[in-house]
């Protein structure tokens, strides 16, 4: 029988800021962090809000040395992979330092060399520091490019810098899915763990998406809203506003984080991973792969859809998408579809692409926690046969709020879920 | 703005102050400091303060030679080097 996992730390830098405190907040008061963006920015476009943490200032979240030669990605990443090690009670000294012969075996486990590990979502890599240096390249010539623009820009850097940052020195992986990207890396991370690769694993996401660039690209996808409102499910809904942010959290295997005493959030008790095979660009219509991997993700969670208390779904708000995902989830939860609750918080703040299924993650661990679904913000009619049980304008306490599937579906017909099963050892806050 | 330099010190204080701005280093520096060794710079620091240096000083500075350097004593013999070459 293979041993479980559970996440024992969280960190996130969302549009509304840094840590979990301030985004709780502000999704039970259904706050919305979308807003218009600069204008010169979004010229050229015709998404001009956003979730921008436009409070951010890296020099003072991160030393100067380290901040300067990073894209805003990174330095969300390794804000919060940061906040993730300190929540979860351990430090940078805990992650790579010799193990003495008397250390627990939590620790004497993998040699305390390589235990720990790192493994990232993102899409869209450091476009706004490349924009910035392709310009110079431009206009003054190469010597005018910043010796640090490769580290900068690639995807990777998340998880280089977090590895150098933190002293990480086991395995290591990123992951480029679009919407499925932190998906992947959380599958990945619990695999890894599963397999004995590492005993402390980092997994997330961390995405920068507000460079002119790359929301040209996300235009021309004709994936993005047009009437500047992130509505998923409505009757309503035109497609994605974008988000910016970055979430991780610490995974380990149960029998380590109970010998550490660590405080542990919830199992990641299952998960699963399909693809449409179909049209690059559009989702298959009909759900059954998405809901496929629902299915394989409960089967994996030795879970039935009766003991399904709330789904959060990707809820990316483009019309086919959200018809697609409502066959989805009725096809995956048969006769309970129309009891479990459905809910989509990253309407408030949008979707971090790269990111968002981290950011989830990391919502609907504090949904467990707190024992209250968060509300999907702008959702005031969906159609008449979606036939779900959306949690929509206000928060709704749970009667019981144990078992929570997290969806995530990525271009070129990428699907994925995870099932977060409420710990027995979790705590409840009230 | 192009300064001509005639000292090494001089060349040694436009050096320091770069790398007060560019990585925050305050502490006491001599010609001895070790790039590497006691500053941490890797490569990419190194190289970014001779295009930086190139411009201040309106210079050519090869990045081979830059990556060479072992102390900050070395960095400045290279520029010297370059100016001469230069004038």
């Amino acid at each position: 029988m293979t041993e479980s996992l559970v996440i024992t730390g969280l960190g996130i830098v969302s549009p509304y800021g840094v840590g979990p405190q301030v985004l709780w907040e502000k999704l039970l008061a259904g706050e919305s962090a979308i807003h218009p963006l600069p204008a010169d920015e979004v010229a050229h476009v015709q998404c001009r809000v956003g979730g921008q943490y436009s409070a951010f200032r890296a020099e003072k979240a991160l030393p100067m040395r380290v901040a300067r030669k990073l894209d805003r990605f990174t330095q969300f990443g390794l804000v919060a992979a940061q906040e993730a090690l300190a929540d979860a009670g351990l430090t940078s000294a805990d992650l790579s330092s010799p193990v003495p012969d008397d250390a627990p075996a939590w620790q004497r486990s993998t040699q305390g060399r390589e235990r720990a590990g790192i493994m990232v979502g993102n899409n869209l890599g450091g476009w706004e520091f490349a924009e910035r240096e392709l310009r110079n390249l431009w206009q003054s010539g190469p010597r005018e490019v910043s010796p640090y623009m490769a580290t900068a820009w690639f995807p990777a850097a998340v998880q280089g810098n977090i590895s150098i940052q933190l002293g990480i020195k086991g395995i290591g992986r990123t992951f480029l899915c679009d919407r499925a990207s932190s998906a992947y890396a959380l599958i990945h991370a619990a695999r890894c763990l599963q397999r004995g690769h590492a005993s402390l694993l980092f997994a997330g996401g961390a995405e920068a998406p507000f460079s002119p660039y790359a929301a040209l690209c996300y235009q021309t996808s004709q994936l993005m809203s047009q009437q500047q409102v992130y509505r998923p499910f409505d009757q309503a809904h035109d497609g994605l506003v974008a988000g910016e942010g970055a979430a991780f959290v610490m995974m380990e295997r149960s029998s380590d984080a109970l010998e550490r005493g660590a405080r542990i959030y919830a199992e990641v008790a299952g998960w699963a991973t399909t693809h449409d095979g179909g049209s690059f660009a559009g989702v298959a219509s009909d759900g059954r792969q998405y809901a496929l991997a629902v299915e394989r993700a409960l089967e994996d969670a030795s879970m039935t859809p009766d003991e399904v208390d709330c789904v959060f779904a990707a809820g990316s708000a483009v019309p086919t998408e959200d018809a697609s995902e409502v066959r989805a989830i009725h096809q995956a939860l048969g006769s309970a579809a129309r009891r479990v609750p459905v809910t989509i918080p990253k309407a408030a703040f949008g979707n971090l692409f790269g990111a968002a299924t981290a950011v989830d993650v990391v919502i609907a661990l504090l949904a467990l926690q707190h024992q209250v679904i968060p509300p999907t913000l702008h959702l005031q009619k969906p159609p008449a046969d979606y036939d779900l049980n959306f949690v929509a304008g206000r928060p709704r306490r749970a009667e019981r709020l144990e078992n929570v599937v997290v969806l995530a579906r990525g271009l070129g017909g990428a699907n994925a879920a995870l099932v977060l099963r409420r710990s027995s050892e979790s705590e409840i806050v009230a | 703005m192009s300064v001509h330099l005639t000292h090494s010190d001089e060349v040694f204080s436009v050096i320091c102050e770069m790398l007060a701005e560019q990585l925050g280093i305050t502490t006491s520096l001599s010609l001895e400091t070790a790039l590497h060794d006691t500053l941490g710079m890797d490569s990419l620091e190194v190289v970014e303060l001779g295009v930086d240096l190139e411009k201040k000083l309106a210079l050519t500075l090869s990045d081979e030679k830059l990556r060479a350097c072992v102390t900050l004593g070395d960095l400045v013999t290279v520029v010297l080097a370059a100016e001469q070459a230069g004038e």
